[in-house]
């Protein structure tokens, strides 16, 4: 898109709606989602309509720059090779602060973490079981976002993305479920109950098979990936329906004791939460490193015929 | 430390097998998942070298 061009794009209208949309989202999570005192709902408020409102005068005033620069984010957004080039400049960092976090986290939480007073050291499974199938629900949501870019506006990197999201998703809702089971035991008295929690996380697991599934089974590779962002929109329900389903109905399982906006503050002691916190980080960074690690893996192949692959590839050692 | 011994950190106050079963299998998935992730990328830079090769051969 030439300069020109940029100059003329309509501008009130469009930016008028997102500050718009900005500023109703706000009101709509402050007021109706999060559980939150009342100077924090006018904070979010207030932050909401500012972010709406320098979107507008930006658009508004440098319109040019404005434009040029959203412009040149989709652009690098949705190019593999900009992609291939920023993840391998990351990926080691992002490893390394992986491993160090889990590391600290996991043997804080079973060695130097005090035991529970009901349940003694079999909580010491909360250190798997959270981080495992918190990191399964933001997973299950990125690949949904990503199912409404890729029919949108036919991003082939948004496509890609969800192939690389897919399998360790499935790995981390079966971990979630297996230790969950294993908790279950000493904790219940049984490892399986077909309650509204176990229940939809076992349909989430379902739903990154069927992912992988539906991806294997289409020999096209854009008909592939349009097709898995349908079925990753439409499971985008569940995952609301696992995340409230201790709310809505009479659960065997625990409600959340976690929070870091809500008027009462989290449930759980310091000396346990840090630990939980550091493996749930752990584990959001090992997520990016192995999404990352795929959809580079998935950028080669399906670009092999361009040249700077061959580039990449016949340099690299 | 929570535990006096190192046989007490293996037996968790009876909770041992539970604990352990539970991390050691989650731990080996996580590790073997990007391990595998990681395998499969350098066998689609061989695959892709090899592709190259014949197609020049072939030339």
């Amino acid at each position: 898109m030439s300069k020109k061009q940029i100059d003329k794009q309509p501008l009130f209208p469009r930016h008028f709606l997102i500050s718009s949309v900005l500023g109703l989202l706000g009101v709509v999570l402050a007021f109706y989602i999060w559980d939150v005192p009342l100077a924090n709902k006018t904070v979010i408020l207030v932050a909401s309509y500012v972010i709406g409102w320098c979107f507008y005068f930006g658009a508004i005033h440098r319109p040019s720059w404005y434009w040029r620069t959203l412009v040149r984010w989709y652009h690098q957004l949705g190019s593999p090779q900009h992609f291939y080039r920023i993840s391998g400049w990351w990926l080691p960092w992002l490893t390394l602060i992986a491993v160090f976090l889990l590391g600290v986290g996991v043997v804080w939480g079973l060695a130097f973490s005090p035991p529970h007073y009901e349940q003694g050291n079999s909580y010491r499974i909360i250190y798997l079981h959270v981080p495992a199938a918190s990191g399964a629900l933001m997973g299950y949501m990125a690949m949904g976002f990503c199912g409404v870019v890729a029919l949108v506006w036919r991003l082939k990197m948004a496509e890609i993305m969800i192939k690389a999201i897919a399998p360790f998703g499935a790995v981390l809702a079966a971990i979630s479920l297996f230790s969950g089971a294993v908790w279950g035991k000493p904790t219940w008295g049984t490892y399986w109950v077909w309650d509204a929690r176990l229940t939809s996380m076992l349909i989430l697991f379902f739903l990154y098979l069927g992912i992988i599934a539906l991806q294997n089974a289409i020999p096209d590779p854009r008909q592939a990936g349009r097709a898995a962002s349908l079925l990753a929109i439409v499971g985008v329900v569940n995952v609301f329906i696992v995340r409230y389903s201790v709310e809505w109905w009479h659960s065997l399982h625990q409600g959340g004791s976690m929070s870091l906006f809500g008027a009462a503050k989290s449930q759980i002691h310091p000396s346990m939460l840090w630990p939980l916190l550091l493996c749930m980080f752990g584990t959001y960074f090992l997520f990016a490193v192995t999404v990352f690690i795929r959809a580079r893996t998935e950028i080669l192949w399906r670009e092999r015929r361009s040249n700077w692959v061959r580039r990449e590839v016949e340099n690299a050692i | 430390m929570q535990f006096e011994t190192f046989a007490d950190f293996i037996a968790m106050g009876g909770h041992g097998p539970y604990v352990w079963s539970a991390f050691i299998s989650g731990v080996l998935l996580l590790v073997a998942n990007t391990w595998w992730a990681k395998a499969r990328y350098n066998k689609t830079k061989r695959e892709l070298k090899a592709l190259w090769r014949r197609q020049s051969m072939q030339e």
